[in-house]
C-alpha cells in the first residue's frame, strides 16, 4: 500500500494524488492545501479550491477510512460579498487550517485583498454552519494555526508576519480569540539549509509527551525558483514561546510528477494532520498547488528526527 | 498658523552624553512628550554610532544576559576576511549583521518646554533579543496616572512594537511586544473610546500598496485586534512613497485631531493633519490636503538624513496652545508652535 521513496521520513500514499481538480464536482482550476478533522466518525477535509477567475475558496469532502474523499455538491465558505469582512476577502479566502477545541472547530485561514493577506479566523460545530469571529492579524501576515487547549490560560497561536524580506515565524496568545498579544519570535530562515528563503507554520501543533510538535514548511530558493519542504519544531509543553528542536533535514520533500509539475512547481504544503490512536499520523498536503496528497509516518518517529539524533 | 521656535534646534546631539566610551552621539530626535511632575518630558531617540581608528571599522552591539543589555563594540581590521562592509548603514562579520547605529531612548526635561536637560543616562535601554537593533521612537500616552509608552524594537526579525509603562520616569516596566513586525509608528488614544482602548498603527503591507495608517482595539493595552486600514498614501509629491502616524491623537470639540507624517519624493517627510470621529476613530472626517510643515529651514534640510520632519511627540496645554515637538533630520529636537483652534483651522 505504501511506497517508500527512500529520501523522505514520510511516507506517500501509494494512490496519491487523492483528490484532483477532476475529483471537485464543480468546474474548478486547481484544488490544494486541505485541512482534515474526524468528525462524527467520518474524515472531513477542508479544501482550499481555486475557481478559474482566480480567487479562492473552500469545498468540504468526506471519506469513512482517510483515504478516498467524496467532495460535497456546494462549496461550504466563499469570500464574502458584504459585510466587515468583504474589503478583506475580496481576492479570495486561503490555506484553511483547523483546529478542534472546546466542542468547536476553530478554522484559521488566510484572507486575502488588496491590503495584501491577514489571518482571519471562523468557527463551526457541525460543517453546516460557518461562523467568522475575527480578522486576527494585520496585513502581511499568513500561515497562522492555533493551539488545541489553552496554555497557562491564553489562546495561543503561531503565524509568520513578513515585511522587508524578514518573515520568521511568531508566537502570540489571546484571551478572547479577537486580541492577540505577548507576541514572540520563534525561529527565522536558517542561511545553507532547505528552509533558507521563507518559512511558515502548517500544521496545527500537536500535543506530545516532548513536547508541541510544529510540521512548518521551509522555502529554499534556487535559480529555478522556489522549493517547499515540510520539516518539524518542537516546542515547550508550558512554554511554547521555547523552542527545544528544529529539525536539520526536511520530513518531506518535492520528489514525486504531482508535486513537480503543476501551477506551482516543486511544492508539498501541509494544511493539516490526523493522529491516528497507534501514534500513526496522516500528513495532509498540497502538492504543486493543484491536488491534495497524503504522507504517513509515526509521531513518534517524527519528534525523534527534530532531535537530530 | 504653525511656528517654528527661534531657538530651534533645542536639542543636538553634542549635548547628549553618549552611553559608553567609545560610542558617539550621533542623533537626539524624534522625541514623545508628555507632562510630569510639572515639567515637560521629553523622550529623546539617541542614535549612536562607534568612533573607530583608521584602517579599522568599529560597530555598537548589546551583550544581553540577565541584567539586561550591555554596550560593547566590535572592532576589526578594514581588511580582516570575516568583515564584509554593506553600506553606510552597517557590515556583517561572520555572516552575523551589524549596523552602523544603535538607538535606545533617554529622558530630556524642561520648566519651560525650550530648555531642556538630557539624563545623563538611558531610559530604555535595548534589554533582549527582540531589541537587539536597538529601540527607537517613543510614543507617550497618559491613561488614569499610567504613562503607556509604545517604542519600536529593532531585531533581525524585524520592527516590532513594545509597550512599556511608568509612573514617575524613573522606573519602567516592560510589557513586552504587542504589534508584530514589521509594525511601527503605534500610538495609543488618552481614552476607552466605547469600552475599548485604541491605537493607530503602521502595518507594512509589503507588495500590495504603500505603508498606510491602520486602526486597531484592545481590552487591556496588551492584546490588540479588530485591525482596520484608515488612510492610504494618495498619489502626491508629499505621500508618494508612504505615511505614519504621529503623537497620540489629541480630543478637540470637531473630533480626534492627528498630526501624521508622510515620505514622499525624494525621501522628503513632511506632517498632515488628520480629524478622527470622536465615537468611532475608525471614521475619518478629515484630512489635511497640504502639509503643516516640510522642510525648510537649514537645520531640516540638510544634517544625519536630510529633509526629515518626524513628530511624536505632541503637548497641548489648558489654554488650548500646542507644542508640536518634532526630529529634524533624523539629528535634532525641534518645536513647531501652534493652537488647536489654528490646526483645525488647517483642515
Amino acid at each position: 500500500m505504501v511506497r517508500k521513496s527512500g529520501r523522505d521520513l514520510l511516507l506517500r500514499y501509494e494512490e496519491n494524488p487523492v483528490l484532483t481538480p477532476e475529483d471537485i464536482p464543480f468546474r474548478c482550476n486547481t484544488v490544494f492545501n486541505g485541512s482534515p478533522v474526524k468528525f462524527n466518525g467520518e474524515y472531513l477535509l477542508l479544501l482550499r479550491v481555486e475557481g478559474q477567475q482566480g480567487y479562492s475558496f473552500f469545498a468540504l469532502a468526506r471519506s469513512r477510512k482517510g483515504f478516498h474523499y467524496e467532495v460535497d455538491e456546494r462549496p461550504v465558505m466563499m469570500p464574502e460579498k458584504s459585510g466587515k469582512y468583504a474589503k478583506y476577502e475580496r481576492r479570495g479566502i486561503e490555506d484553511p487550517r483547523i483546529t478542534f477545541m472546546d466542542g468547536v472547530y476553530c478554522i484559521l485561514f488566510t484572507a486575502f485583498s488588496k491590503f495584501g493577506p491577514r489571518i482571519e479566523i471562523a468557527k463551526t460545530k457541525d460543517f453546516k454552519e460557518y461562523e467568522r469571529i475575527a480578522l486576527v492579524s494585520e496585513p502581511g501576515n499568513k500561515n497562522g494555526v492555533l493551539f488545541p487547549e489553552k496554555i497557562n490560560g491564553k489562546y495561543a497561536r503561531l503565524d509568520r508576519p513578513i515585511g522587508n524580506g524578514i518573515g520568521s515565524i511568531w508566537i502570540s496568545y489571546s484571551d478572547d480569540l479577537i486580541h492577540w498579544g505577548h507576541s514572540k519570535a520563534l525561529i527565522t530562515p536558517r542561511p545553507g539549509y532547505w528552509d533558507s528563503y521563507r518559512i511558515g507554520a502548517s500544521v496545527p501543533p500537536i500535543k506530545t509527551d516532548k513536547g508541541w510538535l510544529e510540521i512548518y514548511h521551509g522555502i529554499r530558493m534556487t535559480s529555478c525558483g522556489p522549493i517547499y519542504h515540510a520539516g518539524t519544531l518542537l516546542l515547550d509543553l508550558e512554554d511554547p514561546s521555547k523552542v527545544i528542536a528544529r529539525s536539520n533535514e526536511p520530513i518531506l520533500s518535492p520528489r514525486e510528477d504531482y508535486e513537480r509539475i503543476g501551477d506551482v512547481r516543486n511544492v508539498v504544503f501541509a494544511c493539516g494532520a490526523i493522529v491516528e490512536e497507534d501514534k500513526s499520523i496522516k500528513v495532509f498536503y498540497g502538492s504543486a498547488d493543484t491536488s491534495i496528497c497524503i504522507a504517513m509516518g509515526n509521531l513518534d518517529e517524527l519528534i525523534e528526527w527534530t532531535y537530530n539524533d | 498658523m504653525i511656528k517654528r521656535h527661534i531657538a530651534n534646534p533645542l536639542i543636538q546631539p553634542n549635548s547628549v552624553k553618549p552611553s559608553r566610551e567609545g560610542y558617539r552621539v550621533k542623533g537626539s530626535f524624534n522625541a514623545g512628550a508628555t507632562e510630569y511632575d510639572n515639567e515637560i518630558i521629553l523622550l529623546l531617540r539617541v542614535a549612536e554610532d562607534c568612533i573607530s581608528s583608521k584602517g579599522y571599522v568599529a560597530v555598537p552591539y548589546y551583550r544581553f544576559d540577565a541584567d539586561g543589555g550591555h554596550p560593547e563594540i566590535l572592532q576589526k581590521k578594514v581588511d580582516d576576511p570575516d568583515v564584509r562592509l554593506k553600506d553606510t548603514r552597517g557590515v556583517v562579520y561572520k555572516g552575523q549583521d551589524y549596523l552602523s547605529t544603535l538607538s535606545h531612548i533617554r529622558i530630556a526635561r524642561s520648566r519651560d518646554g525650550v530648555n531642556f536637560r538630557v539624563d545623563d543616562e538611558p531610559f530604555i535601554y535595548p534589554c533582549n533579543l527582540s531589541e537587539s537593533f536597538g529601540v527607537e521612537d517613543a510614543r507617550i500616552t497618559k491613561i488614569d496616572n499610567i504613562y503607556y509608552i509604545t517604542y519600536t524594537a529593532v531585531s533581525s526579525d524585524g520592527w516590532a512594537t513594545a509597550l512599556a509603562t511608568t509612573t514617575d520616569f524613573a522606573e519602567v516596566e516592560r510589557k513586552g511586544i504587542i504589534f508584530p513586525p514589521p509594525n511601527k509608528d503605534v500610538s495609543i488614544f488618552p481614552e476607552k473610546i466605547n469600552g475599548k482602548y485604541c491605537a493607530l498603527n503602521r502595518p507594512h503591507n509589503e507588495g500590495f500598496g504603500k505603508p498606510s495608517v491602520w486602526y486597531s482595539e484592545s481590552t487591556d493595552l496588551l492584546h490588540w485586534g479588530n485591525h482596520q486600514c484608515l488612510i492610504r498614501p494618495r498619489d502626491t509629491k508629499w505621500e508618494e512613497q508612504k505615511i505614519g502616524g504621529g503623537a497620540a491623537p489629541t480630543k478637540t470639540d470637531k473630533g480626534w485631531l492627528e498630526i501624521y507624517h508622510g515620505k514622499g519624493k525624494n525621501q522628503i517627510y513632511s506632517l498632515f493633519l488628520l480629524l478622527l470621529d470622536l465615537n468611532d476613530p475608525s471614521k475619518v472626517l478629515k484630512r489635511g490636503e497640504e502639509p503643516i510643515l516640510f522642510p525648510e529651514e537649514n537645520y531640516e534640510t540638510s544634517g544625519f538624513f536630510p529633509n526629515v520632519v518626524f513628530s511624536n511627540g505632541v503637548i497641548t496645554k489648558p489654554d488650548g496652545s500646542v507644542n508640536i515637538y518634532y526630529g529634524a533630520c533624523d539629528e535634532t529636537v525641534c518645536l513647531a508652535e501652534s493652537s488647536i483652534d489654528e490646526l483645525l483651522s488647517m483642515l
